[in-house]
């Protein structure tokens, strides 16, 4: 399992508190991150490993990935 | 020459000048976003902007919407806006629109700009503008705010080796009851200002030909840790886009977006001897109610709706968007529930005016 380290961004920095979390790819860690805050389902969101936004991906010690939900305030 | 300091620029020149010149530029929205936006298109040169909004100038936008002082409140923000910039440069043409975008208007103006800011606040109307650049083949600047954090994104700019746009980064919009807005979520004025000014940026690169336009990629902005970061697209998903003019025309970008159904109701239609008001809005948010009703802010509400067993409810609150929310929420679990259509800033009868308070 790599330790990956997760930021989060618009409203879903309020919904989690979790800055690392352990995984092997990208799906596994969208469901157990899902499963620990099962709120943030509720967003539309886009994953993106190392500043890349990605559908899947194999995960290495370090990778960061940030949650991106789209929002519309101006 | 007032152009002077950016003519002498390395990489900018006479050339780029007469770029900005000849461009004409659309800037939709006049708000918080847009403000910034024209301030700075106007100030560069930018030969002929355009201003689409259908809303007036309220006391609470004074905070960010820089165009605007007390003495403006009520007033239309395209005239105000207008004359403001177009006293900040005299040389540049300024074309007003008091009206909100639907696909007609869209497809419209669309056409005879050469590039778009979407400056406003709705998922709605920032689709029907991605989906009309698509189809007329032009670039288009977006920016959106949250709370204390940003994006900012050129997409459909030409001359790349993909053309990306909004529905690349986000093919479906979010369900509406997790959309906040300035209204709802707040914002420090200078996150738009930020923003608007990024936006400004790339509508200049963009039209002046220079580099650093932000392509296939979203800068986003975070204030809490003062941190920008760009984020790459790197799969092109296939995406789904009206094909041709009548498609476009006739794609309902409401029901797309998840609009809510609930019903809406004018002044003229209330009973309020019958009806239950509820104002949906946070503690002390003006204008003041002038009748009888309940405080319910609209976090706690869903809570509160299964307790009260009341019937024939009209939400209200200053624009009408988290009234129609209220309304949707209180439609869901079968009572009869409307929102006031336009919120009490267009239903002043129901307040009590600043003076009183």
């Amino acid at each position: 399992m790599a330790l990956i380290n997760i930021i989060c961004f618009g409203p879903l920095s309020d919904l989690m508190i979790t800055t690392t979390c352990e995984a092997n790819d990208l799906s596994s860690l969208k469901l157990q991150l899902e499963d620990t805050y099962p709120d943030i389902k509720k967003y539309t969101y886009n994953m993106a490993v190392n500043q890349r936004i990605l559908t899947a991906c194999l995960l290495n010690d370090n990778d960061t990935v940030a949650l991106l939900p789209a929002y519309s305030g101006g | 020459m007032r152009y002077q300091r950016q003519i002498i620029l390395k990489g900018f020149g006479i050339e780029k000048q007469q770029l900005l010149q000849k461009s004409k530029v659309l800037v939709i929205g006049a708000g918080g976003l847009g403000c910034p936006v024209l301030m700075y298109l106007a100030a560069a040169g930018i030969g002929h902007l355009g201003i689409v909004d259908y809303d007036t100038v309220e006391n609470t936008n004074l905070n960010r919407q820089i165009l605007y002082t007390p003495n403006d409140v009520g007033l239309k923000k395209v005239m105000v806006s207008a004359k403001k910039i177009k006293a900040f440069n005299p040389e540049i043409e300024v074309e007003i629109y008091d009206s909100l975008l639907d696909n007609n208007l869209a497809w419209k103006l669309i056409q005879v700009y050469d590039v778009i800011v979407d400056c406003t606040d709705t998922f709605t109307t920032r689709y029907l503008i991605n989906d009309a650049c698509v189809l007329l083949n032009k670039p288009w600047v977006f920016g959106a705010i949250f709370s204390m954090q940003g994006q900012v994104a050129a997409f459909n700019v030409s001359g790349e080796k993909h053309k990306t746009n909004y529905r690349h980064f986000f093919a479906k919009p979010p369900l509406p009851d997790n959309i906040q807005n300035c209204e709802t979520a707040g914002v420090l004025g200078t996150m738009p200002g930020i923003i608007g000014l990024m936006q400004a940026e790339q509508v200049i690169k963009i039209c002046a030909q220079l580099p650093g336009v932000l392509h296939n990629r979203i800068n986003y902005y975070n204030s809490v840790n003062n941190s920008w970061q760009l984020f790459e697209l790197s799969e092109i998903p296939q995406i789904n886009t009206p094909k041709s003019k009548e498609a476009f025309l006739n794609f309902n970008y409401g029901q797309f977006c998840n609009e809510l159904i609930a019903p809406l109701i004018t002044y003229d239609n209330l009973n309020l001897n019958q009806q239950t008001l509820i104002d949906v809005r946070n503690k002390n948010e003006k204008p003041y109610l002038n009748c009888k009703h309940f405080h319910i802010p609209l976090e706690t509400l869903p809570e509160k709706l299964k307790s009260m067993k009341l019937n024939d409810i009209v939400f209200v609150c200053n624009t009408g968007m988290r009234s129609k929310q209220a309304a949707q929420l209180a439609v869901n679990l079968g009572i009869n529930a409307f929102s006031l259509q336009n919120g009490l800033t267009f239903n002043q009868q129901l307040t009590i005016t600043d003076g009183a308070q």
